[in-house]
């Protein structure tokens, strides 16, 4: 419940969980049951008296036995806690039972020992290998690292340089022009061919054509015969 | 109200809310309570045990500190004397 500019004098007021804004409090007993904390803001107090009741009562009271049976110590932490605002600070992880720790300090020794002896060869090795490199060179005398100077590396001829040029500019000629290769073939240029395949949907390239030209020819060399024959002929006539 | 006879408690969480411990032994235990019927111990011994609160104890510990924080120590400090001279707090509701 939330109170606001009110003023309670003369009065025992029950405060767990209210909330107060700008109250007055005078000749008050503010009495606490254990529920929620109050919260005060911007108020007065004039001679005002704290009553624990019920639960938190309880509370005081189990604080006060446990001092007579043998927890002063404890009681006393609590005590503190409460006047250093310790309750206060939110809920931290208690820390873990004194059963987990040991005071096995001389096995932690030899592992520290253990994890120090390895870094430190490891360290050494990689120092070794960098700055010493011990296997420059393979169990049979075989260099693993040759680095040849590129003096070393021979110079190729003026004369078979030359052919090579020559080589690669009728490589080039042959795809980019038309032309007759060495066994007698007509070269086309490679994008021409392609066009050509692509026209005619894939190899071989003009396959009627080629049939037709031959029928062609086998004509032509019909036609060839029978001329022969016919000058023949009359090569006789003229003759007798 | 339960009663434990002649218990070795070792490593727990122990609530203590309306109990009766006679002749019990408590190492590294948490005693918890709650604000409930206050527990009783006989006999007993502890080491190393420590105190948690829960629900209206917790709630109670945090106003005594909120007060005794806001110049209302004096009113705390009274409470915490009655507490020390294990006396009994007004119970009264």
């Amino acid at each position: 419940m939330t109170y606001e500019n009110e003023r309670f004098i003369n009065q025992e007021i029950t405060v767990d969980g209210n909330i107060y804004d700008n109250c007055h409090f005078e000749n008050c007993v503010l009495m606490f049951e254990g529920g929620d904390n109050p919260v005060f803001n911007n108020c007065t107090f004039q001679n005002i008296k704290v009553q624990l009741k019920g639960q938190a009562a309880q509370t005081a009271n189990y604080l006060s036995s446990l001092m007579a049976s043998g927890l002063p110590q404890q009681v006393e932490t609590v005590l503190g806690d409460v006047r250093s605002g310790f309750m206060l600070l939110p809920d931290r992880p208690s820390p873990p039972p004194a059963v987990n720790t040991g005071t096995h300090y001389g096995r932690l020794a030899i592992y520290a020992g253990f994890a120090v002896i390895f870094v430190l060869w490891f360290f050494g090795m990689y120092v070794y290998s960098s700055v010493a490199r011990p296997y420059w060179q393979l169990e049979d005398g075989k260099p693993l690292i040759r680095e040849v100077s590129f003096d070393l590396i021979p110079a190729l001829p003026d004369s078979l340089s030359a052919e090579y040029d020559r080589i690669r500019d009728e490589q080039l000629a042959q795809l980019s022009q038309i032309g007759v290769n060495d066994e007698g073939g007509v070269t086309i240029p490679v994008d021409d061919a392609v066009e050509q395949m692509l026209a005619n949907g894939g190899f071989p390239v003009g396959s009627d054509t080629d049939e037709s030209t031959s029928e062609e020819a086998s004509q032509d060399e019909e036609t060839s015969d029978e001329d022969a024959e016919a000058d023949a002929e009359s090569e006789d006539d003229s003759g007798s | 109200m339960e009663t434990v006879d002649k218990q070795i408690f070792i490593n727990q969480k122990v609530t203590v809310d309306g109990k009766t411990f006679r002749q019990c032994s408590f190492q590294n235990v948490t005693l918890h309570f709650a604000a409930g019927m206050l527990p009783s111990f006989e006999d007993c011994t502890f080491d190393n045990v420590t105190l948690k609160f829960d629900g209206a104890a917790d709630n109670t510990l945090r106003f005594l500190s909120g007060l005794y924080q806001g110049n209302f120590s004096n009113s705390v400090e009274a409470i915490m004397a009655a507490i020390h001279d294990a006396q009994e707090v007004d119970s009264n509701t």
